[in-house]
C-alpha cells in the first residue's frame, strides 16, 4: 500500500452527521435569503454590510463591542481608529502645472476619470496598491418574515435600526505570483440608533457576523490559486476593455438579479464602483469601467469640489441610488453613498443605507 | 426534470434562471463537502464551511464551466479556499486528532481482530498525522482532496486551479515526506503553517 492510500485508512473519521447537515442547510438557506434581500449583491468584494445576516461564518467570532449609547454620536465619532499597518510609502502627488477644468456634466467627469487612469493608472512592477475602505452601514431589524429573517429587514419595514462602521485595508497587485492581502478591522463601531431597542437587536444581528481578521493568497483574498476558482486576478484579467463589451458581460453575469426584483443595471453599477475602488484592473479596463458607468442609471453630476466630482446613478424602478465621488485627476473613487429602496420613516431619508470613504496609496511591502 | 439523471452542469445551467434549482446541488454534494471539511476543521466548523461553500457557488454559478458535468471538484475547490481562512483551527484540529489517535478505545474482550485492526490504525495515525499537519498548506490540500475527497488527479487540478502536472509533483513530494522515517526531525524542509502557539 502506498503512503497516500495509507492516509485514507489512518485518518480518524470525523463524522459529518445528519444534524450537521441539517444545520448547514439551514444556514445556507438563510444566506440565500439574505443574498436575495441584500440589494447590493456585491459579488466579489463581500463588504461587511452584505455579510450581515450570517452569510459568512468563521471560527473566531469577533467579539462585538456594543455600547449602549444613550447619546447617539454622529457619524464622525463613529469612524473607528484603523489598526492596520500603515502603508510603507505613499505616492507623491503628481505635479499639475495647471488646474484641470471642472467638469460640467457627469459624462465629462467620467471621461476625465477615464482619461486619468489611462494616462496614470498603471501599477508599477513590485508595488501593491493599498486601498483602505471605511464603511458605515445601516443595520435593520424588523418583523420575522417567511424564512425567519428579522435582521436585514427592508428599511421601510424595520422597527429598529443602527449605523455601524468598520474598515478594511486591501493590498492588491497586478503580479499574478505575488500575494494579495486583506486585513479587516473586525470590531464594528456603533453609531446612531433608531427605533425599538436597537442596541439589543444590533447585538443579536451583528453577532451573526464573523469574518476572518486577515485574508491572503496569490491573485485572490483567502486563496492561493491565481487561476483557479475564486481567483480575483483571473476575473480582472478577463474583463473586456471595451465599455460596450464590459457592460454586456456584467449584465449577463447579473441577469438573475432581475428574478429577485433588483434591476440588473443597479447591481452592475455597484459592481463597477466596487471594482474601481480596488483599482487593480488594467488601465484600459478601468477606463472602460468609468465609461460603462456613464451608460447606466441616468448619471447626473450633483456636486464638484476642486478635482472631485460626485455623480449620481439613480434607478427609479427599485429606488436604488448610487452616489460616487471620483477624483477626476487620478481616477480614484474616494467616497460614495448608496440607498437601496424605499427609505420608510424610521430613519431620515437623507441617511444612506451605506456610505464609505476610500484612501489609496502604494507600497513595495506587504504586512 | 428527472433530478436523478440530470448532471450537475444541467442543474447549474438551470439555476441561472431558476435559482431554486440550486438546492438540488446542495442535496447531492453537501455531505461530501461536509465530510471533507470535518476532516480538516471538525464537524461544527464544517457546517459553516458547507453553507458558505454553497453560497459562494451559488453566487458564482454564472462562472461555472458547463462542460464539466460533475461539480464536485468545483465545490471542493471552493471549500479548500474557505478552509484556508481557518488555518489556526485546522492546526488545532490536527493536534487533537493526533492526541485522540493515541488514546485507546474500549473493545470487546475477545474481539482480537478488531484489537489488531485498531492497533494498526492507531499506530499509522500516530505516525502520519503529525507529518500531515506539517505539510505545506497546498500540499495538504492536494493530499486530502486525493485521500478524502476521492477526486482524480484531473479533478484535483480543476478544484485547485493548477495544472495536473502540479498535482502529480505535489503528491510525489507528499509521498516522499510521508515515507521519511520518523526519526528524521524535519524531512525535506517542512514548514508548519497555521500553527498557533
Amino acid at each position: 500500500m502506498n503512503e497516500l492510500d495509507r492516509v485514507s485508512d489512518a485518518l480518524p473519521q470525523v463524522p459529518f452527521t445528519d444534524e450537521n447537515l441539517r444545520r448547514a442547510r439551514d444556514q445556507f438557506q438563510r444566506g440565500l435569503s439574505t443574498t436575495a434581500t441584500a440589494r447590493t449583491a456585491r459579488r466579489r468584494w463581500a463588504l461587511p454590510t452584505v455579510v450581515a445576516g450570517g452569510l459568512v461564518a468563521a471560527v473566531a467570532v469577533t467579539v462585538l463591542v456594543i455600547s449602549t449609547q444613550a447619546q447617539t454620536p454622529g457619524l464622525n465619532e463613529a469612524i473607528p481608529t484603523s489598526t492596520t499597518t500603515p502603508p510603507v510609502s505613499s505616492p507623491a502627488p503628481t505635479p499639475s502645472p495647471t488646474p484641470p477644468p471642472t467638469p460640467q456634466t457627469a459624462q465629462a467627469a467620467l471621461e476625465m476619470a477615464s482619461g486619468a487612469v489611462t494616462a496614470n493608472g498603471a501599477l508599477s512592477a513590485g508595488t501593491w496598491r493599498v486601498v483602505t475602505l471605511t464603511s458605515t452601514s445601516l443595520g435593520t431589524y424588523g418583523p420575522v418574515d417567511m424564512v425567519g429573517i428579522a435582521c436585514g429587514a427592508p428599511r421601510a419595514e424595520a422597527t429598529s435600526a443602527w449605523r455601524w462602521t468598520t474598515s478594511y485595508t486591501s493590498y492588491v497587485t497586478t503580479n499574478p505570483d505575488a500575494e494579495w492581502v486583506r486585513i479587516l478591522d473586525n470590531i464594528p463601531v456603533m453609531g446612531e440608533l433608531f427605533g425599538d431597542d436597537p442596541s439589543t437587536h444590533a447585538a443579536e444581528c451583528l453577532a451573526n457576523i464573523s469574518l476572518p481578521d486577515e485574508l491572503r493568497g496569490t491573485g485572490t483574498f483567502g486563496g492561493e490559486a491565481s487561476t483557479g476558482p475564486g481567483s480575483e486576478a483571473t476575473y480582472y484579467a478577463t474583463l473586456p476593455a471595451d465599455p460596450d463589451d464590459l457592460l454586456a458581460k456584467l449584465r449577463a453575469d447579473f441577469a438573475d438579479s432581475a428574478l429577485d426584483g433588483v434591476p440588473v443595471d443597479s447591481v452592475v453599477a455597484t459592481q463597477l464602483v466596487t471594482d474601481l475602488q480596488l483599482g487593480v484592473a488594467s488601465p484600459p479596463v478601468r477606463a472602460a469601467m468609468f465609461e460603462a458607468l456613464g451608460m447606466l442609471g441616468n448619471a447626473t453630476l450633483i456636486e464638484t469640489s476642486g478635482t472631485l466630482a460626485t455623480i449620481r446613478l439613480a434607478f427609479a424602478e427599485s429606488g436604488t441610488i448610487e452616489d460616487i465621488t471620483v477624483d477626476t485627476r487620478t481616477g480614484d473613487v474616494v467616497s460614495g453613498r448608496s440607498w437601496y429602496g424605499a427609505p420608510g420613516t424610521l430613519v431620515s431619508a437623507d441617511i444612506p443605507d451605506h456610505e464609505y470613504t476610500v484612501t489609496v496609496s502604494t507600497t513595495t511591502e506587504i504586512p | 426534470m428527472n433530478i436523478d439523471s440530470t448532471t450537475d452542469s444541467d442543474i447549474i445551467a438551470r439555476s441561472r434562471h431558476d435559482s431554486e434549482a440550486f438546492a438540488v446541488l446542495f442535496e447531492r454534494h453537501a455531505r461530501v463537502v461536509g465530510s471533507f471539511a470535518a476532516q480538516r476543521v471538525g464537524s461544527l466548523i464544517a457546517e459553516d464551511i458547507v453553507a458558505e461553500t454553497f453560497l459562494v457557488a451559488f453566487r458564482r454559478r454564472a462562472d461555472y464551466d458547463l462542460d464539466h458535468a460533475n461539480a464536485r471538484p468545483w465545490l471542493l475547490g471552493i471549500a479548500v479556499n474557505i478552509i484556508k481562512r481557518h488555518r489556526g483551527t485546522e492546526a488545532r484540529h490536527w493536534r487533537e486528532l493526533h492526541r485522540s489517535a493515541a488514546v485507546a478505545t474500549p473493545i470487546a474482550p475477545n474481539d482480537f481482530d478488531e484489537v489488531d485492526r485498531r492497533a494498526d490504525a492507531a499506530r499509522t495515525a500516530r505516525e502520519l498525522l503529525p507529518r500531515i499537519r506539517r505539510l505545506r498548506a497546498h500540499d495538504r490540500d492536494t493530499l486530502l482532496l486525493y485521500a478524502t475527497g476521492e477526486l482524480s488527479y484531473d479533478e484535483i487540478a480543476r478544484a485547485l486551479g493548477v495544472p495536473v502536472g502540479t498535482v502529480r509533483s505535489r503528491l510525489n513530494r507528499v509521498r516522499r515526506i510521508l515515507s521519511t522515517p520518523p526519526s528524521h526531525p524535519n524531512p525535506v524542509g517542512l514548514t508548519i503553517q497555521g500553527e498557533e502557539s
